[in-house]
């Protein structure tokens, strides 16, 4: 800078110094002065052209006015002087002026200039921003003049190989769009109207810009169209925003639909209503169930199916409700379509608007008509079952878990003659038979203690205060988490069964002795044939001593020795008969010590007959030395006896096996005698059943045998059982006590 | 007593009965045999006499109904049963069965006499068939093939020219062993030879065609 204004200042001294140098031998100072002045006001400025108006004063006057080489002026050189330093003077200053209005007007070109380059960037940015190139058509030559940076982005050509020619920018467009460009241009231009086209552009990697040109025409000052002016916008993201917007659109009426439809279909009914309570919607099943239209059933017309007698109930609750604006529900009848009326639950809730006014009120009917029946089936059933307990012909009774009585049914207090009242004042004890009282509670206590089912005998007062017996049974109920809810219990009438049973016990002895008559029958053949056998032999040995005797010369030898049988022979049925005789002897009780072997022994002789006549193997396995025991004889013999022949009868039906009976005796220990008759019959089926009385499997039998078998040998204080045998048939086993410290 | 004297068997189990009826059957001049059972009776040499059973109907190893049974098909000798039982079922099958009698014990001298009696003529007259039949079987048995063969036809009234045409051969040759017959058989007549072939149980050839 200060070489600059230095070499400004030297340019000014120099052009001076070479002014006076062409001055002298030219002798024109003034127009050589004069010129160097000018150059150094022109080149250097307002300072350098002063410092040279001085120079060039000081030299003229030093070296050409006279007095040369002085710097004293002559009086009639002050006007030369004067002149030239005028002219030199107004020659800078002109420069000066100049100068000075030149540099204002380049400052505000500048100025100018960059506020121009400004608003062109700021353009060009916000053309990038909205996608929106300009361009310009020159109607005459038929060709782009001009585009903005953006135009060329949005067509993506590169800006370096500037404008397209026509034939390039048609070559951008489809040939219908171009068409249709042309056209548009043509008619903007004929009839001065702004132009506008969408159209679609395939950008270089595939995809579609939405491009929209708009132009309008410039009229000349003639009136004449010279060029359009306009703009082309890249539209593809609004596009792009309005697509989304329109499926934005139908996704949201097409939820709307379904929303429409559920409501619709849902499997219930289900309305709508305004604050005021009136019906505003009804879905298709609300509609479809009532047979209303949607018109019938809007406002207050829905009452309309309302059962007659529910419906002022439910208006009157429908206002409660709407007034409190809380959810509310009742029970109300409907009718259906075809005129039957179900049971609905009306449920309903509001729509609160922010200030919490109910705005709307939504509502569904719920058809519990199927529940409201089972739940009157259920009341009916508990009346039926109520009325069973009462009219069943028993007494029923129920206590509380902790055995206080609660409820007895009416045949109870019938039975005893009081009210439910007084029998829970007095207490159930006091109906009982005194001697049964101690034993009941010590049984019930048990049973309410441990849970456990109760059952008991008692008797029980009747109105006109006789006892009878019951059987009671007593049954805890628990609910299903195991705690006791309650027993159930019932009493049972056995009194007549008792007496019964009293009656048979008392009868038992002589039914003891009617089946030993009944058994004679069976015995008459087993006589016969022990009889008849010794009998043949007498008769025919008589005849043969008859005939000896009789014989020439008689047979005295022989004759003898058939008298002889006919003796022994008579005295064997003799003893038959004593045998005979013994069995059926009535005898009391007689106690004395017997040998079961020695019994068993005239048994099997009394059914030899029986056993050959029913060809059934005996097979016995006595025990030698066998205890005596102590007992009645004739008894114990009529159980081994009856033993014996059941075992025979049981071996008739069998026919393809061999028929044995085998008979067993033996100590089974130092106390006790065991007997076993086993046959090989067709068995037992309830080896516990054929002792019971009146069990019989003859066709003539009294079912009694067995029976009396058990008692007689229950009375020697043994035991009888029967079990089934191995393979076939069955054996029956009796044991007695031994005769203490009195074997053989 | 000789052989030929009439034997009478006792089948009783029980050794008084079988004691006593010994003793009266050999009272009455007949041979007797007996036994406690069944097999002892079947396992005894039997002579070679008229003879009768008497048999116990209860017996410990086969009952008397089942050994009459097993007896039928045999030359047994005929059965008075006798029984301590009597019962009617049993008399009843047996009698169906051919015995003779039977007698409930005790029974009288007389009935059992008549009924061994009646048992041994039967058996004899069953002995004397089956010895006259043995005889006629010994003649019959010295008959040829062919003789054996015209037999039929000639006992069923054949003439010798139709005998001769239905087997194949010449009238002269059956007229020859026709002769042979007779004299073999020892027929004097053909109604007697007619009589033996009926007893041997020949069949007659079917009528002259």
């Amino acid at each position: 800078m200060i070489f600059a204004t230095l070499r400004r200042y030297g340019f000014a001294a120099m052009s001076c110094g070479l002014a006076l140098a062409l001055a002298w031998p030219l002798d024109a100072p003034s127009s050589c002065f004069f010129l160097a002045v000018m150059a150094s006001s022109l080149l250097g400025g307002k300072g350098p052209g002063l410092l040279s108006v001085g120079l060039s004063a000081l030299a003229f006057d030093y070296f050409f006015l006279p007095p040369r080489f002085q710097l004293a002026i002559q009086p009639n050189s002050y006007f030369r002087f004067t002149v030239f330093l005028g002219a030199i003077l107004l020659v800078t200053g002109i420069i000066e002026i100049k100068r000075r209005v030149e540099e204002s007007r380049r400052n505000e070109r500048e100025q100018a200039e960059s506020a121009l380059r400004k608003s062109e960037s700021y353009l060009a940015e916000a053309q990038t921003l909205s996608h929106t190139g300009s361009w310009a058509w020159d109607v005459n030559r038929q060709e782009i003049v001009y585009w903005s940076a953006e135009m060329f982005r949005i067509y993506e050509r590169d800006p370096s190989e500037g404008l397209p020619s026509t034939r390039e920018f048609s070559a951008m467009h489809a040939p219908q769009d171009w068409a249709n460009l042309m056209d548009l241009a043509h008619c903007s231009v004929r009839e001065r109207a702004d132009m506008g086209y969408a159209f679609q552009f395939v950008s270089s990697d595939g995809s579609l810009k939405h491009i929209r040109i708009v132009g309008h025409p410039v009229v000349t000052a003639k009136g004449d169209v010279c060029e359009l002016l306009g703009t082309a916008i890249d539209v593809t993201e609004q596009h792009k925003m309005r697509t989304a917007l329109e499926k934005a659109f139908a996704d949201l009426k097409r939820s709307e639909d379904d929303l429409r439809e559920i409501v619709n279909t849902i499997p219930t009914l289900a309305w709508s209503a305004r604050p005021d309570g009136s019906g505003e919607f009804f879905n298709r099943r609300w509609l479809d169930y009532t047979g209303l239209s949607a018109d019938q059933a809007r406002d207050w017309g829905w009452k309309a199916a309302v059962h007659p007698g529910d419906v002022n109930a439910l208006v009157q609750y429908w206002q409660s409700v709407l007034a409190s604006g809380k959810p509310g529900e009742i029970d109300a009848r409907l009718r259906q379509a075809d005129g039957e009326y179900r049971w609905f639950l009306f449920r309903t809730s509001p729509l609160h608007d922010e200030s919490g006014r109910a705005v709307k009120w939504y509502g569904i009917n719920i058809d519990i008509e199927d529940r409201r029946r089972a739940e009157e089936a259920v009341k009916a059933r508990e009346r039926d079952l109520g009325l069973i307990i009462e009219t069943l012909p028993a007494l029923v009774w129920c206590a509380a878990p902790d055995g206080e009585l609660t409820y007895v049914n009416g045949r109870v207090l019938d039975y005893i003659g009081t009210t439910l009242e007084s029998l829970a004042r007095s207490g159930w004890l006091n109906f009982l038979h005194p001697d049964d009282v101690e034993p009941t509670v010590r049984a019930w206590s048990y049973a309410v203690a441990a849970g456990q089912p109760h059952e008991i005998q008692y008797r029980l007062q009747r109105f006109d205060g006789t006892y009878r017996w019951f059987h009671v049974l007593g049954q805890l109920v628990r609910d299903s988490e195991g705690h006791t809810t309650r027993w159930y219990g019932l009493l049972i009438d056995i009194d007549d069964r008792k007496k019964t049973e009293e009656t048979l016990r008392s009868t038992q002895t002589q039914l003891s002795r009617a089946t030993q008559i009944a058994t004679i029958g069976e015995f008459a053949a087993a006589i016969a044939h022990e009889i008849n056998q010794p009998l043949a032999a007498v008769v025919a040995n008589g005849h043969a001593c008859l005939r000896w005797l009789a014989a020439q010369p008689p047979n005295l030898f022989k004759g003898q020795q058939a008298a002889e049988r006919i003796v022994r022979d008579g005295r064997e049925a003799g003893e038959v008969v004593q045998r005979i005789r013994a069995l059926f002897k009535r005898a009391a009780l007689e106690q004395s010590a017997l040998d079961l072997n020695e019994i068993i022994g005239e048994v099997l002789r009394l059914l030899d007959g029986e056993t050959r006549k029913r060809r059934v193997a005996v097979e016995t396995d006595l025990e030698k030395g066998l205890a005596r025991v102590v007992g009645d004889r004739v008894q114990l013999q009529q159980v081994v006896f009856n033993l014996l022949l059941n075992g025979l009868e049981a071996m008739d039906p069998v026919i393809d096996s061999p028929k044995k009976l085998s008979i067993r005796s033996k100590g089974q220990s130092q106390e006790m005698v065991l007997v076993e008759i086993r046959d090989y019959g067709v068995g037992l089926h309830d080896p516990e059943k054929v002792f019971e009385a009146f069990f019989t499997t003859k066709e003539n039998g009294m079912g009694m045998g067995l029976a009396i078998c058990r008692s007689i040998i229950e009375a020697h204080h043994g035991r009888l059982w029967a079990a089934p045998a191995e393979e076939t048939g069955a054996s029956f086993c009796f044991t007695l006590p031994a005769q203490s410290g009195a074997t053989l | 007593m000789n052989s030929d004297s009439p034997i009478v068997y006792v089948v009783d189990d029980d050794h008084r009965i079988r004691e006593a009826l010994s003793s009266l059957i050999s009272s009455m001049r007949l041979r007797v045999e007996a036994f406690g059972s069944a097999a002892e009776f079947l396992e005894s040499e039997k002579p070679d006499a008229p003879a009768c059973l008497i048999l116990d109907v209860e017996l410990p190893d086969i009952s008397g109904l089942q050994l009459q049974q097993d007896l039928a098909a045999t030359d047994a000798p005929p059965i008075v049963f006798i029984t301590g039982h009597g019962d009617i079922p049993s008399s009843v099958r047996a009698m169906k069965a051919g015995a003779v009698e039977f007698l409930s014990k005790p029974f009288g001298e007389r009935e059992l006499l008549d009924a061994i009696d009646a048992a041994i003529a039967v058996d004899r007259a069953a002995r004397q068939k089956r010895s006259e039949i043995a005889q006629l079987r010994s003649h019959y048995n010295l008959l040829t093939p062919r003789e054996r063969q015209v037999l039929p036809f000639v006992v069923a009234g054949f003439a010798n020219k139709q005998t001769a045409g239905d087997l194949g051969t010449s009238e002269i040759t059956i007229g020859v062993h026709r002769g042979q017959i007779m004299r073999k058989m020892g027929a004097r007549s053909l109604a007697e030879l007619v009589r033996m072939a009926d007893k041997l149980g020949i069949p007659r050839a079917s009528g002259p065609a």
